[in-house]
């Protein structure tokens, strides 16, 4: 197979922090995972596959180090569907090793899509994820579902290669935001191997309803919750800092773009429980206006716009990458600096509704360094994944028995071992 | 599913406390998403562990050695010398272990500049520019070819690969001109192979290595 108008791509504005940045630590990987009420028959998923990837050339690559920049080469290198071997979300990028940057395996019902940050985000994923579980349910189940129509995504190659950023950005001003100069940490002993992964599902329903009930969107309560969670963690010292969440934004739903590579912002929300009283409606009327304000208009044409002008910098264009990765490593540090979790809701997911008698469940969880929640609702389950780099589960604890204490039933899965 | 009390949660697995507050769980176990790996500790490297004291102890031996017997010059810093090089040499070869190619490409360059490095340290006898260099420098050529047919190396790696080699057959023509190789044949030879070599890449491959180029080096 040969995808005839692209040969090799520069990486997009989004992705050129991550292969820099990634580590055996955190190697940048996100993991979505598609529970089917049914084991996984592998040939048949091995199929799906091999028809899934015609669809998305930026799958099909590798990542190359040039002079001045990293860029990905299409390859013909073909993706093989695998039982999990692996802790969840594993190096895929290796740059002596010239290895596609996703990987999907299978375990019982479950099929994992593990994908490298660089070549996508959440929504490009989940697309994939989307088309390829289609595919498989329509091979396993030829009678029932082989008539369907085909997935609702139909962007052409040029268009899930677009780099969005470049076709929005522009020259604004930055507007004037709230700087914080270090928030609070988590701390405690690290896991020495692979993420501490606890997925919990509970009822989108009551879920809503509880939102609802404190008169705001669910997003936002999540982020209260785990707030809270957080400070019930953190040492006396530490509270004099502000616990700071990063909420990552799908630029798409502000600018139209069908790219199925990065097009999302980071926005961080942040609360200092020193200053004020710490009550669930006192954080989440803070997280009101902080989300107001970042999901204007000029704040999020600014972060559009965020890196372009760096990118575009004839200086640091023609400095050798060498040079390059040790000045974005830096960044990235500082910037890390200034974040304690990260919470990210990537949404709903739509499958056609005569594939609901066989999917019980998606998820998705990220690799990182700290502790981050990601979360995901599909009919009338929401999981909700924490993966940290914590040995310990206490904010999750908190945070799933605060969810019961309002009467929302929570199932848990975790990678965690019995000791 | 199993259920903890303490949390009210449900919890999946055959797991006997809970995760989240280390209770006893209830209930019948239903199966979890996670498969159990083998706890897989990276494999202690004795044998490095070993090497690494042998050399060790081999320096301070000879550190003691050359202070007791002073009168016959400063000759433990040679095997000082020797066994830093090794490292180095080992140690490249070790973070670059999974691709071959590569590694060999930056080995010769490694030992290129410690051999002229030791010559110059021990009185500047110019075997290093004119022996090691060429013929290093060659021979790597020839072996690039052969494992990049036996490791399936793609095309595009391999001709960079022999840019950064023929680069060094270039120096060697520059010191031949300014003189400063004084036994001239191996280097005449390599430069020779190489600009061969270079032509040979631009007959046959010539696209192809203007494709690449212009991706390496996209600004």
């Amino acid at each position: 197979m040969s995808h005839p108008q692209f040969q090799w791509a520069r990486l997009d504005t989004a992705a050129k922090i991550f292969p820099c940045t990634s580590s055996t630590k955190d190697p940048k990987v996100f993991r979505f995972v598609c529970e089917l009420k049914e084991p996984i028959v592998p040939q048949a998923l091995q199929q799906a596959l091999d028809q899934t990837i015609e669809l998305f050339p930026g799958f099909q690559t590798i990542l190359k180090r040039g002079m001045f920049w990293y860029y990905l080469e299409q390859t013909n290198m073909r993706p093989t569907a695998h039982e999990e071997c692996r802790p969840p979300c594993s190096v895929l990028y290796d740059r002596d090793v010239h290895t596609l940057l996703f990987d999907v395996t299978y375990y019982g019902c479950r099929v994992n899509l593990e994908v490298f940050h660089a070549i996508s985000d959440g929504t490009g994923s989940m697309h994939f994820l989307r088309v390829l579980i289609f595919r498989y349910l329509q091979l396993v189940h030829p009678k029932e579902l082989g008539s369907l129509p085909e997935l609702d995504y139909d962007a052409s190659e040029t268009q899930s290669m677009d780099d969005s950023f470049e076709r929005y950005a522009n020259r604004q001003k930055k507007p004037k935001t709230e700087a914080v100069h270090r928030a609070a940490h988590l701390h405690g002993n690290k896991r020495t191997e692979g993420l501490n992964v606890v997925v919990g599902t509970a009822p989108v329903n009551d879920l809503l309803a509880y939102s609802h009930r404190c008169g705001a969107s669910m997003t936002m309560v999540l982020c209260a919750l785990i707030m809270q969670a957080i400070r019930s963690q953190m040492s006396v010292n530490e509270t004099k800092k502000p616990v700071v969440l990063a909420v990552p934004v799908n630029l798409r739903n502000h600018f139209r773009s069908a790219s199925a590579r990065n097009f999302f912002s980071v926005m961080d929300v942040s609360y200092n429980f020193s200053k004020r009283n710490g009550s669930m409606e006192d954080i989440l009327q803070e997280l009101e206006r902080q989300f107001q304000r970042g999901l204007s208009p000029e704040e999020l044409q600014y972060r559009v716009n965020q890196y372009i002008g760096l990118i575009k910098n004839p200086f640091s264009r023609i400095t050798p990458l060498s040079c390059k990765d040790f000045a974005m490593r830096l960044g990235y540090y500082s910037a890390s600096q200034k974040e304690t979790s990260a919470v990210s809701n990537v949404g709903v997911v739509h499958m056609p509704a005569a594939l609901a008698p066989y999917i019980r469940q998606f998820a998705v969880f990220v690799s990182t360094e700290k502790l981050q929640m990601c979360s995901l609702s599909y009919e009338n389950r929401i999981t909700l994944s924490f993966s940290s780099a914590f040995a310990n589960t206490d904010v999750q604890r908190c945070f799933f028995r605060s969810l019961i204490k309002e009467g929302i039933p929570v199932e848990i899965d975790t990678n965690l071992c019995d000791e | 599913m199993k259920y903890c009390e303490k949390c009210g949660i449900s919890v999946r697995g055959e797991r006997e406390h809970c995760p989240l507050c280390n209770a006893v769980l209830h209930g019948e176990a239903e199966p979890g998403g996670f498969p159990k790996l083998p706890n897989v500790r990276r494999e202690h490297r004795l044998w490095l562990s070993i090497l690494a004291l042998s050399s060790v102890a081999a320096c301070i031996v000879c550190l003691l050695l050359n202070f007791l017997f002073r009168s016959r010059g400063l000759w433990s810093l040679f095997v000082l010398g020797g066994v830093a090089c090794m490292w180095m040499t080992l140690g490249l070869a070790l973070y670059k272990e999974r691709n071959i190619p590569k590694t060999m490409v930056w080995e010769v360059f490694l030992i290129a500049v410690l051999c002229v490095l030791w010559d110059y340290f021990t009185g500047w006898r110019g075997w290093s520019i004119n022996y090691v260099l060429p013929i290093v420098s060659m021979g790597v050529m020839v072996v690039l070819v052969f494992t990049c047919r036996l490791f399936h190396v793609a095309a595009g790696s391999l001709i960079v690969y022999l840019m950064v080699d023929a680069l060094m057959g270039v120096v060697q023509l520059v010191l031949l001109l300014t003189g400063c190789i004084t036994v001239p044949l191996p280097s005449l030879l390599c430069v020779g192979v190489s600009a061969v070599m270079l032509a040979a890449m631009l007959i046959f491959r010539g696209k192809k290595v203007s494709e690449e180029l212009s991706r390496r080096f996209h600004v």
